[in-house]
């Protein structure tokens, strides 16, 4: 489902070179539910950028679902995100400006073929299937953090993509709300058969997933 | 729809620099528009003015002879043989281009000082006057030189204090003249058609200063589809056909591309000299540039400020599959509705201000030929007003939009989409 080969990044500066991923081989099944953990700034959310197509890698070659997409173009990038890959956020990132509805709808809305109709329909269905059908005009400042990494899920569910990738997910919830919406993941890849690569430094969390994948200064250790 | 909610997002969340940039377009649009608008009212089609764009004119003539040089009115006999029987002309009016102040009576009573026009009869079908009463005067009349007089509604009423005095004579310069007509009065900043009286009138002798100065002014009319300057290009022939007939004498009319439009008139400072048409156009264009291109910097920075506090939403449109070009075309959409609302701010506080205020900064009209009543006047709504206003405010709202989005939207659909999520970007 995701290879990666001999992926590298840097970022550079004027003054410095900093190393965030050196020679990174990575295979990830369809269905496998992976976690990545490291220290802080040992690179788990560059790799999660770089699968998802968010940051393009400084060398080193990726296939998703059989395709190879470090050398497509921006548009085509936007597009195969769009239709294969989604994102959950630990700061969610829902746009304070549009409702839940509509923050749901955003992946459809850039998605061409898909009439205004059919696209309340799913994102009532998504809704519905994460228990905010009540909530669909509220705006996410009226919204507790479970409540709005729901929402978040659900946009991440809407365009019904085969990769969901989560970044630390459950980091702004309290244990509570973070076990439910691990639950909601767990539900993902199991019942929808979803594959799913979430970053955490829980380590309970990353037990109940199939495959922990460890990080180092920018290198998988085990 | 979402622009909008967007903008009352905005005005909610950040209401200080939403309300400045609102307050800049509104202020930078109503600079262009008074401009504009201003400019617009000397060549807006308006009764009895309505065909402005189908009018050519011309007041002068200059001529140059061993004496030295001469530019002023021509005489009737040069007029005719300059301006009759052109092609696509479809009305010829032979007027004084000057208007003169006369004594007007009733009855040897109640004497008033009325401005007086004198024209012919093609005059009346050029101008779209409203006809209160009576009927303009006929040619054979003009020829017979009757003497015949039709008075603007304000001064029949001056003079006859409530009676019609259609039909009636008056004394105009203690002459009697029947009053053939009454019209609406014009609007005072028509200064081609406004008037108190209009009397008719064929140049005479004593009116004729040299073979070719006189009192004569030239009114053409176009047929429909002829183009100007195909009419100034039968004229200027006419010069050189003039000048090489009378190269004996010594004799040259200098042309300086008349007949002019409207908008070469109110170009024209003199009889000898050539409405610059092209150089007013730089000058006006440049004017435009700068009245947009400046709040449009300023306009920007604060686009730019709106924008960085908004770029880890950019980075998740962009996750969930935006293009750029769509993330620009959104950002360009949400900032012209910002422009548009200001716009419309700036273009309502324009027609307020020039309706109201204008006469303390601008002169619609010669100060120096203008009577108190002229000088006093202002436009009305329909002169200041119209469609084409409403679209060319339009316009510069989207051109003051695309400078000062265009760079700012840009730059935010370049950034990183990883780096614009964790905001590191901003």
């Amino acid at each position: 489902m995701i290879k990666l080969e001999g992926v590298e990044k840097i970022y550079r500066t004027k003054e410095i070179e900093t190393l965030a991923l050196s020679n990174v081989n990575l295979h990830i099944d369809k269905g496998e539910f992976v976690s990545i953990m490291g220290p802080s700034g040992c690179g788990k959310s560059t790799l999660l950028n770089i699968i998802g197509l968010l940051d393009n890698p400084s060398a080193g070659k990726i296939e998703i679902m059989g395709q190879e997409v470090e050398n497509l173009s921006d548009a085509a990038q936007a597009d195969f995100r769009n239709h294969n890959i989604s994102f959950v956020f630990q700061s969610f990132h829902l746009i304070p400006s549009l409702n839940v509805a509509e923050n749901v709808a955003l992946p459809l809305i850039y998605r061409k073929g898909i009439s205004a109709s059919d696209r309340k329909k799913r994102v009532e269905e998504v809704l519905e299937r994460l228990g905010l059908s009540h909530r669909l005009r509220h705006l996410p400042a009226q919204l507790s953090g479970g409540q709005c990494q729901r929402v978040a899920i659900a946009r991440a569910l809407v365009g019904d993509p085969k990769i969901i990738l989560a970044d630390e997910p459950t980091g702004n919830l309290d244990s509570k709300m973070g076990t439910e919406v691990m639950h909601l993941l767990h539900e993902l890849n199991r019942h929808d058969g979803r594959t799913i690569v979430m970053v955490t430094h829980n380590e309970e969390q990353a037990r109940s997933t199939d495959r922990i994948i460890r990080f180092f200064d920018g290198r998988i250790v085990s | 729809m979402n622009y909008f909610k967007q903008i009352l997002f905005e005005l909610r969340e950040r209401p200080l620099i939403t309300w400045i940039t609102i307050a800049g377009t509104a202020l930078s649009l109503f600079l262009l528009m008074a401009v504009y608008m201003n400019d617009n009212v000397n060549t807006v089609s308006t009764p009895p003015e309505s065909r402005r764009a189908d009018i050519m004119l011309a007041p002068f003539v200059h001529v140059k002879n061993d004496h030295g040089e001469s530019s002023g009115s021509m005489n009737r006999n040069l007029a005719e043989k300059l301006y009759t029987g052109i092609d696509g002309v479809s009305s010829i009016s032979y007027i004084a281009p000057w208007s003169e102040s006369k004594i007007v009576s009733l009855d040897g009573k109640n004497f008033q000082t009325l401005k007086e026009k004198k024209v012919d009869a093609a005059f009346w079908q050029i101008y779209d006057y409203d006809f209160v009463s009576g009927s303009p005067f006929s040619q054979s009349e003009v020829d017979a030189r009757v003497n015949e007089v039709i008075l603007s509604e304000s001064s029949a009423r001056l003079l006859g204090k409530g009676e019609d005095l259609t039909g009636r004579d008056i004394l105009v310069d203690n002459v009697p003249h029947k009053v053939k007509g009454i019209v609406r009065d014009p609007h005072p900043l028509l200064s081609n058609t406004w008037s108190e009286m209009w009397t008719a009138w064929t140049e005479d002798e004593s009116s004729q200063w040299s073979d070719e100065n006189g009192s004569t002014g030239v009114i053409i009319l176009l047929s429909p589809d002829a183009d100007p300057n195909s009419i100034k290009k039968e004229v200027e022939r006419r010069y050189e056909v003039f000048n090489a007939q009378s190269a004996a004498e010594n004799k040259k009319l200098i042309y300086h591309g008349s007949p002019f439009t409207y908008r070469e008139q109110t170009l024209s400072f003199g009889s000898n000299t050539a409405p610059d048409s092209k150089s007013a156009n730089i000058r006006k264009y440049l004017f435009y540039a700068v009245l947009l291109i400046l709040p449009a910097i300023n306009l920007s920075g604060m686009t730019r400020s709106r924008l960085r506090r908004r770029i880890s939403e950019i980075g998740v449109r962009r996750a969930y599959g935006a293009t750029r070009s769509r993330i620009i075309s959104q950002l360009i959409g949400e900032n012209f509705l910002l422009t548009l609302i200001g716009g419309i701010l700036g273009l309502i506080a324009c027609v307020i201000f020039t309706l109201f205020f204008s006469n303390l900064f601008i002169n619609y009209v010669d100060v120096w030929n203008a009577t108190a009543l002229q000088a006093a006047a202002r436009p009305t709504f329909e002169m200041l007003f119209s469609w084409k206003i409403f679209f060319v405010a339009l316009f510069f709202c989207f051109i003051l939009n695309i400078i000062s989005t265009g760079i700012p939207a840009w730059k935010a659909s370049r950034v990183n989409p990883a780096e614009a999520i964790s905001g590191k970007n901003s």
